[in-house]
């Protein structure tokens, strides 16, 4: 484990990201579990209840079945927020939680260039979300027989690395602007302001006509939840989130290549 | 190849703030360089510079013929850094972090760190972050050391020593030098450079404003000196002396001042019973006021 930057960085994290995998599993089997209790017509009577606008927005509307259901807890409250808060976590700590912590410094001054150690520690990072992803998958999965969630395996692993992807797009995001400035507060604020503004702009901005295209650029829509678990996989649309990742960490490289450490 | 480091108009300004001011510094291979100054006089300015941590704003720095912006991780493979913060993830045995660093450069002997660590009478076992400040300064000379690099550039290497484990990283620097190595250190106490470099450079306020020998840098710095006699004396025997200044005689006991050699002064004292003749060590602000009032002198 001490071979390499990236293997150093996840054996570094090792009791975080079992802590974090706890809580994903927590999330998926607690929420998953009372999906018998969500799927009764009292329920979905109480959901038709409310405001048609608000229901959509939460992806409420279709609760009552199970990638409904699923779609709108596991998927689409609790599980991104967990993997979205982790990743920019560990994304914020990658450059300049490191490089504030006075960690950094001595790991550039080793014969590696910089670029090895943004993209080593991206790479951690990736790996970090996908286990994240697992830990969502392994556990629907399990509990899939006894709560009835009649789904395609195929569907919750496609939903599931799409979880993991959307939690990369933000987590690589946090690197990025700690590739151009090493204040670890400014990283998770900044990350955080974006993940909430998207957050919205896929949840509301298509409840307003003039504002529907902001939607396109969220990556809640590209993640997309319900529909994946229904449908399956979306290729272009879980394309872009890798590619939405592997952009943000180039940038990163570069800025983080052109810039002062430590000062 | 000639020298091991050498800057040519080396600057760094953060603002307003110039941290390091048109360096031209030249240290040669196989020497033990001390680089002299008070907190904030730009050594670890230069040092971070040396190794691509930063980024001149003018000005170019080549390190064993390479350059430090293009090829950084050439060059580090060839270079053992001891940064003046040593700050490491307290989370991990030191045998862990060393191992990793070792790892970093293609893989090395358990034995290359535990020499080391011996002859520092360092615990690997130990979470680095149970260890004291000493002892973490150890570990961050292991791995400047573990090597064996062609270049050592070490910025405070005794800070948080104890005299002891001082006088072991001396005669590591000075074995180091007879195996060839070269050593850039920066420091702000005059006596361990003293000890062990060849030439020193002294740097105030982002200048450097002497580069010498270190006998010759000493031999004009200025010292404080008591005499003690065993009858009173005059002022005037003394006063002429070359190099003697705020001469001040009260009965038996004369303070001064000297610059250079103490021969003259001596043999004058000498002419009286000599109770007692202390010479202060100069310190390295006295010495700092001296070149700095005497600075035109020094850089044209």
């Amino acid at each position: 484990m001490l071979a390499d930057i990236w293997t150093k960085t996840l054996w570094d994290q090792r009791r975080s990201l079992l802590g974090w995998a706890i809580g994903f599993v927590a999330v998926a089997v607690v929420y998953g579990g009372f999906y018998p209790f969500a799927s009764t017509p009292e329920y979905a009577e109480l959901i038709d209840n409310l405001p048609a606008g608000l229901a959509e927005a939460f992806g409420w509307d279709e609760i009552s079945t199970a990638h409904g259901y699923l779609g709108s807890t596991v998927y689409g409250i609790l599980g991104p927020v967990l993997v979205i808060i982790m990743a920019i976590a560990f994304g914020a700590k990658a450059i300049a939680g490191n490089e504030e912590a006075g960690h950094l410094e001595l790991l550039i001054a080793q014969p590696v260039t910089r670029s090895r150690v943004v993209l080593q520690r991206a790479v951690a990072l990736v790996i970090a979300t996908l286990v994240g992803g697992l830990a969502v998958f392994i556990s629907i999965v399990a509990i899939r027989g006894p709560v009835d969630i009649e789904l395609p395996i195929g569907n919750i692993a496609v939903a599931s690395l799409n979880l993991a992807l959307l939690g990369a797009v933000f987590g690589t995001l946090a690197l990025l602007v700690g590739g151009f400035v090493g204040k670890r507060g400014l990283v998770v604020g900044v990350s955080a302001v974006v993940a909430v503004a998207t957050y919205l702009a896929n949840g509301l901005a298509p409840q307003i006509e003039e504002l529907a295209w902001l939607q396109d650029f969220s990556p809640f829509y590209w993640f997309a939840g319900t529909a994946t678990l229904r449908d399956g996989i979306d290729l272009p649309k879980t394309l872009l989130l890798a590619a939405v990742s592997l952009a943000f960490v180039a940038i990163a490289t570069v800025a983080f290549n052109r810039r002062d450490v430590g000062v | 190849m000639a020298e091991a480091i050498l800057t040519e108009s080396l600057s760094k300004s953060y603002g307003d703030v110039k941290a390091l001011d048109h360096l031209d510094l030249e240290v040669r291979d196989g020497e033990i360089f001390g680089f002299l100054g008070p907190n904030g006089a730009g050594k670890t300015t230069t040092i971070r510079l040396l190794l691509d941590i930063i980024r001149p704003n003018s000005g170019r720095a080549e390190v064993l013929g390479l350059d430090p912006r293009t090829q950084g991780a050439e060059l580090r493979s060839r270079i053992g850094y001891l940064p003046g913060d040593f700050i490491v993830d307290g989370r991990q045995t030191s045998r862990e972090f060393l191992t990793f660093l070792g790892n970093l450069r293609g893989g090395l002997p358990d034995t290359a760190v535990d020499g080391l660590a011996e002859r520092l009478d360092l615990d690997l076992r130990a979470k680095i972050g149970s260890l004291s400040k000493g002892n973490r300064q150890k570990v961050g000379l292991v791995q400047a050391f573990m090597h064996e690099p062609e270049l050592l550039i070490l910025d405070e290497p005794t800070s948080g020593l104890d005299p002891l484990m001082t006088r072991e990283f001396l005669s590591m620097a000075t074995e180091a030098r007879a195996k060839g190595q070269t050593l850039f250190m920066s420091s702000h106490i005059l006596n361990e450079i003293q000890q062990v470099a060849d030439r020193a450079g002294i740097i105030r306020q982002g200048r450097l404003i002497a580069i010498d020998d270190v006998d010759a840098l000493r031999s004009r710095a200025m010292r404080e000196v008591r005499v003690s006699f065993g009858a009173p004396v005059t002022a005037t025997e003394f006063e002429s002396i070359e190099g003697v200044s705020d001469l001040m005689v009260d009965g038996e006991v004369l303070r001064c001042r000297l610059i250079g050699e103490a021969d003259t002064l001596i043999k004058a004292a000498a002419r009286h019973q000599v109770i007692d003749f202390i010479s202060e060590e100069p310190d390295l602000e006295t010495l700092f006021f001296h070149y700095y009032t005497g600075e035109e002198a020094h850089v044209g």
